[in-house]
């Protein structure tokens, strides 16, 4: 039996049982909001895996390895922040998010903005922002997806974008947040079984844990420590934006915050989400080390966690954690899919052209936005246009910018204003591009920043000045924001 | 939550001494015992509400 009949059988398998799923929820939402959110009708841990494995792109599973294998424990602290986000998410809007969803019956983030600015323009910018960075996403997202075809099983590009993109629209078009939950469940176990079994043997074979440090010091000196390949001002601003701009730069995960129906299960699904991320990430660190020892030549950061797999371990394992790869990338993409449907029927058509649709009618509108959007982006993905790859690159910092402190001070400042809001959303995401663009005239790349400085630092900072200047300066929301806000 | 923000930025820019399997004691507290810390702060908020 040949590697990749092997790889075939294993990948084929783990397919059937996503698509499996989406079918299995099909019937399950009975109303669009139901649909978009499933309301009360997800546990904690399926809430808590399915925040983590959203949260987890399929860059941040295999090139985070490839990038920390370069860059060393200077990358490391960002894992470490980015494992404690759902913690954060929780103290910094967790409880108060959920409440006032509830009490809104809101479907998504937007409609909280929309409420809480009393304005639809606010609701509106929020959809706008949030659709410009997700349609570039999805199509980033099928293009990743499909290359891991490419690469792993010799499928020609194409064949690959229609089978992995077709079984990720199909089930989340079909089962809403039901299906992209639980698949996101088991995806994101299937994800930490993955590394839980390359991380310990890559670690032997470097030597175990204390002789592969001595080598790797050896062969990237500089990469042993914080500082030593990276300004510090790099690493502390990537380490406090992985933690705090969470809120902001990763709606599709926050909004896993108005499934719960009370405080416990939600308290309860962060700390199971911190649990699953912090050992995904260490076990990244100790691979990303290691494999800095067993390949220090290999050109392509991207390639190291497929070239390790293939040098280490027998084919049926290697097919598993090639499956957790593809996990990591599905559970990225459903969720942002769900949540670009949820803006189109709910911000775009419900509220802004103002129709009015039943339960029945709203759920196959629902299916079918859902769907098309899926369809479009597998469009633009057959041969994706050079600019999209940099909205992607900049999409985190962008949302992280214009969202986190409107966000932040839009559920715990009962002074904030509509004016304030959205000067704060609008200004925070100018000065990030802004920023980019200054790092990109400077040294040619988006990857180098002025002063090592994040944009998605300089954005959320111009963005909170904005909000509380310009509220200070405009009249006090209306007494129902006091009442539904801030009434507790 | 404020411990782990202005704690852990100040100690990535602190010097280190050496410690225990040929890394210094920075990166045994930020990384290794970070993650420890975040998983245990998060049970402890879960179980006690602090």
């Amino acid at each position: 039996v040949s590697v990749t009949s092997v790889y075939l059988a294993v990948l084929g398998l783990y397919f059937l049982a996503m698509a499996g799923l989406g079918v299995w929820f099909n019937r399950r939402a009975r109303s669009r909001s139901e649909f978009f959110i499933a309301r009360g009708k997800l546990g904690p841990a399926t809430i808590g895996l399915s925040f983590s494995a959203t949260q987890i792109s399929g860059s941040s599973y295999m090139g985070a390895v490839g990038t920390e294998k370069l860059l060393g424990y200077g990358f490391s602290p960002a894992g470490v922040s980015s494992a404690a986000a759902p913690w954060f998410s929780y103290i910094l809007l967790g409880d108060r998010l959920r409440r006032v969803g509830g009490k809104l019956g809101s479907v998504t983030l937007a409609d909280i903005f929309a409420a809480r600015y009393y304005s639809k323009a606010a609701g509106l910018v929020v959809t706008l922002i949030m659709l410009v960075a997700f349609v570039p996403m999805i199509a980033a997202q099928l293009k990743a997806g499909a290359n891991v075809f490419e690469v792993i099983v010799g499928l020609p590009y194409w064949m690959g974008l229609v089978v992995f993109g077709g079984i990720v629209i199909f089930y989340t078009s079909l089962g809403g947040m039901y299906a992209v939950a639980w698949t996101d469940f088991v995806q994101g176990i299937v994800m930490i079984a993955g590394f839980a079994v390359l991380a310990p043997v890559a670690v032997t074979a470097a030597g175990g844990f204390s002789g592969m440090h001595l080598q790797y010091a050896q062969l990237n000196p500089g990469a042993i420590s914080f500082l030593g390949k990276l300004p510090a001002l790099w690493v502390v601003s990537d380490f406090v934006v992985w933690g705090f701009c969470q809120i902001g730069g990763s709606p599709a995960a926050v909004t896993r915050f108005l499934i719960p129906e009370d405080d416990r299960t939600l308290k309860r699904a962060m700390a199971y989400s911190v649990v699953c991320q912090s050992f995904i990430y260490v076990c990244a660190t100790l691979i990303a080390i290691a494999s800095g020892v067993l390949l220090p030549d290999l050109g392509q950061p991207d390639l190291t966690v497929p070239t390790l797999v293939s040098r280490l371990l027998p084919p049926v394992v290697g097919a598993v954690i090639m499956a957790a790869a593809l996990a990591a990338i599905m559970s990225t993409l459903s969720s942002i899919l769900l949540l670009s449907g949820s803006l189109m029927v709910e911000n775009v058509y419900v509220k802004f052209l103002g129709k009015n649709v039943g339960d029945q009618q709203g759920l196959r509108i629902a299916r079918r936005a859902t769907f098309v959007i899926g369809a479009a982006a597998l469009l633009v993905a057959i041969r994706p246009p050079a600019a999209i790859f940099w909205i992607v690159t900049v999409a985190f910092s962008l949302m992280a910018s214009a969202f986190t402190f409107p966000f932040l001070l839009g559920l715990w400042w009962p002074r904030a204003t509509k004016e304030g809001g959205i000067a704060g959303m609008l200004g925070g995401a100018a000065a990030c591009v802004l920023w980019y663009v200054l790092g990109y005239l400077r040294y040619g790349t988006l990857e180098d920043w002025i002063g090592g400085i994040w944009p998605a630092l300089v954005g959320p900072l111009v963005s909170l000045l904005l909000v509380v200047a310009v509220s200070k300066l405009t009249a006090p929301p209306p007494s129902e924001v006091e009442a539904t806000f801030f009434s507790d | 939550m404020a411990i782990f923000v202005f704690g852990g930025s100040l100690a990535l820019v602190v010097d280190w001494p050496p410690g225990p399997a040929n890394l210094d004691w920075g990166v045994w507290v930020v990384v290794y015992f970070g993650y420890v810390f975040v998983v245990a702060a998060s049970i402890f908020h879960v179980k006690t509400g602090r």
